[in-house]
């Protein structure tokens, strides 16, 4: 076990390409962080110095307190596993997962004694002597986990290990994993672009963009408090509403927030969260509600209500997505990335069991407000403490 | 009623001219075989037969199916020439260049696909380069070099210069670049070095390169003669081919005695090629080089 510390980490490939820029963390021991961001973000290759595979360009980084820049990869104690699995084709399972204790030179003894009770953990057993070619996809996950596992040691890697088996099966092995992790208690450090692996696996998640960390903390706090609008449209399935917007002083303490041509009532504390009230009020703004900040007005009533346009919807049995024109203009999702349609469209989760919308409908929605996030235009959340 | 008649007919029509296809493609293949498989068959009969009925039953049946057999020919190469002598010199040369080779040059081939070294770009340009260079634009230099340094006449001169093959280190470059790096990287995290990974991991999984390169080199040199005849001078250290053109010329000219000299002489390639086919079929296809 160990803690595992990154200063300052710089990666510049040799054409130039800066895969991470001035990267640090802290891994405590024990941890399950998760590494999450679009592909292409530097998460790989932050996965990679810390397995040795690759040399940082600047800054330093720590396994167990020692630094460990210019350390092969033999010399780190690390354990990967590799989103193809990696496993040698010519060795058996029994082989592939012996090979790690015989390059550590134990004794053959010792060495069958702990291959034996890592497959038993991995329900192994009955293919030690198969080829990894004669394995199904979850098998050779599972003998990449336990080649892993097998020599106990201070800090697991894992990179993309779900990425390769089908939807059904991701989720029962990233049970297993989450399981696995907090018996064995090894400190992990999980890459994925999958924000639902990242939210259910990490204590902790980092969010990556370009190489640059965005925000690290608990799966809850990055959902409920994104530090910027790329967190905001990355967590979340689907991400959250940003809209360009303006604080309007209200009636006593409820402000009124640009909604389109419609305003949203927001009591002054809701507001207080991102500043002083006085300081947020007639500024161009950037604000995000999520998905499920909106719910069906109940008949009639009006109360912060807005009044929008169905423009498709998808039931999927236990609620609705129901998209519609946004009557605010839509701030672009630097990840989306979508078709341009798809910018002047907000999403709403709405309970299954409420009527059906038809595109082309106009629903009134109710939205709470106290779910609201303040972002300034350049896209960083606004908060108290500025 | 008439629209499906017509469609049957179309049908059958279809079918017709599809066996008639496939029964014109098997013609032409099979005539193909036959013209290469001629010359080998008529090699392997008449080296069977009587000696004076070789050339003349030449144009008939019996060219390729004698009525009287026998191995007096088979004899008489052995007490004619030394043909031992010969079969012996060609497998160790050839085998030492295969043998030599296999170790040269794959390593060559890993130390330019993976690792990282100051001259590598060069080196690559320089093997490249030697590729398509053949042994008659070198020859002459050759010799003087391998003049000065005392090896003539010696196995050590037809073996050393052919050790290294630039075309055999392109095949495992590339066999090499195809294999997933993973494998490696992973080997390197559970504990092995760079000489480890290379002969736990690479190796084994590179069978087919290195059958595809022995094979290959093998057929390269089994039948090299213009290299033995410029550095060679005693029967004692010369290969097969030497040994043929010797033969052919030594009177009285006997064609049954020639054919077994040379249906011995190829026999090794048939089973080496036999040995390594299954290898090399999937080094061809995983190489990309075509034969």
């Amino acid at each position: 076990m160990a803690t595992v510390q990154l200063n300052h980490v710089e990666k510049v490939f040799p054409d130039g390409t800066r895969a991470v820029a001035d990267f640090s963390l802290d891994v405590r021991d024990g941890e399950f962080l998760v590494l999450v961001g679009p592909s292409g973000c530097g998460k790989s290759t932050i996965l990679r110095m810390l397995a040795g595979l690759e040399e940082p360009t600047g800054g330093e980084i720590r396994i167990g307190g020692e630094t460990v820049n210019h350390r092969p990869p033999q010399k780190r104690n690390v354990a990967m596993v590799f989103q193809q699995y990696a496993l040698y084709p010519h060795k058996t399972v029994r082989q592939n997962l012996a090979f790690p204790l015989r390059m550590m030179k134990m004794a053959k003894a010792e060495r069958n004694k702990r291959v034996a009770r890592v497959a038993e953990t991995l329900g192994l057993t009955p293919w030690l002597d198969r080829r990894p070619k004669h394995l199904s996809g979850g098998q050779r996950q599972r003998v990449a986990m336990g080649r892993a596992m097998v020599r106990n040691p201070a800090v697991f890697l894992l990179d993309e290990p779900l990425s390769n088996l089908d939807a059904k099966l991701r989720v029962q092995v990233r049970a297993e994993i989450a399981q696995l992790q907090r018996r064995l208690r090894t400190t992990t450090i999980y890459v994925t672009h999958d924000q639902v692996e990242a939210m259910t696996l990490g204590d902790r998640v980092a969010v990556l963009l370009d190489g640059r960390l965005q925000q690290i903390g608990g799966g809850r706090e990055l959902y409920d408090a994104p530090a910027n609008v790329f967190v905001a449209g990355f967590l979340g399935s689907p991400g959250m509403n940003i809209f360009h917007t303006r604080l309007h002083g209200g009636e006593g303490d409820t402000l009124e927030l640009e909604f389109g041509e419609q305003r949203l009532a927001v009591p002054e504390e809701a507001a207080a969260r991102f500043g002083r009230v006085d300081a947020l009020l007639e500024r161009p703004l950037l604000a995000g509600l999520r998905p499920e900040a909106f719910s069906p007005a109940e008949d009639g009533a009006r109360e912060n209500g807005v009044r929008v346009r169905v423009a498709a919807s998808e039931a999927l049995g236990y609620e609705n997505l129901v998209y519609f024109e946004s009557p605010a203009p839509v701030f672009g999702q630097p990840a989306a990335g979508g078709e341009e349609h798809a910018a002047a469209r907000m999403v709403a989760r709405l309970p299954a069991a409420g009527p059906p919308s038809a595109t082309g409908d106009s629903v009134v929605l109710t939205v709470d407000a106290r779910r609201l996030v303040l972002f300034d235009r350049e896209g960083k959340a606004l908060s108290a403490k500025d | 009623m008439n629209g499906r008649k017509e469609h049957r007919l179309t049908r059958i029509r279809r079918r017709t001219a599809a066996l008639a296809a496939g029964a014109v493609n098997y013609l032409v293949l099979t005539a193909a075989a036959l013209l290469y498989i001629a010359p080998i068959l008529f090699m392997v009969v008449a080296s069977f037969k009587p000696d004076e009925r070789v050339l003349p039953e030449a144009g008939t049946w019996q060219a390729f199916f004698p009525d009287e057999v026998t191995l007096d020919n088979y004899a008489a190469v052995f007490r004619r020439v030394p043909f031992g002598r010969y079969m012996f010199n060609s497998l160790l040369i050839t085998g030492s260049i295969v043998g030599g080779g296999l170790v040269v040059n794959s390593l060559a081939g890993y130390a330019l696909a993976r690792l990282q070294w100051r001259g590598r770009g060069a080196v690559f340009r320089v093997v490249l380069a030697l590729m398509i260079l053949p042994l008659q634009a070198i020859a002459v230099p050759l010799f003087y070099q391998t003049t000065v340094l005392g090896w003539r006449d010696t196995y050590v001169v037809q073996i050393v210069p052919f050790v290294a093959n630039a075309f055999a280190i392109y095949l495992f470059y590339t066999f090499f670049l195809g294999m997933p790096k993973e494998l490696e990287e992973a080997a390197r995290i559970d504990g092995a070095g760079v000489w480890r990974t290379l002969v736990e991991i690479v190796l084994p999984n590179a069978k087919p390169a290195f059958a595809a390169a022995a094979i290959t080199t093998f057929l390269m040199y089994w039948g090299l003669y213009l290299w033995p005849l410029m550095v060679t001078t005693h029967e004692d250290v010369r290969p097969l081919p030497l040994g043929i053109a010797t033969f052919r010329t030594l009177p009285p000219i006997q064609w049954g005695d020639i054919m077994a000299f040379a249906v011995m002489m190829v026999a090794p390639v048939l089973v080496v090629f036999v040995i390594f086919q299954r290898w090399f079929v999937r080094g061809v296809a995983t190489t990309g080089m075509k034969g």
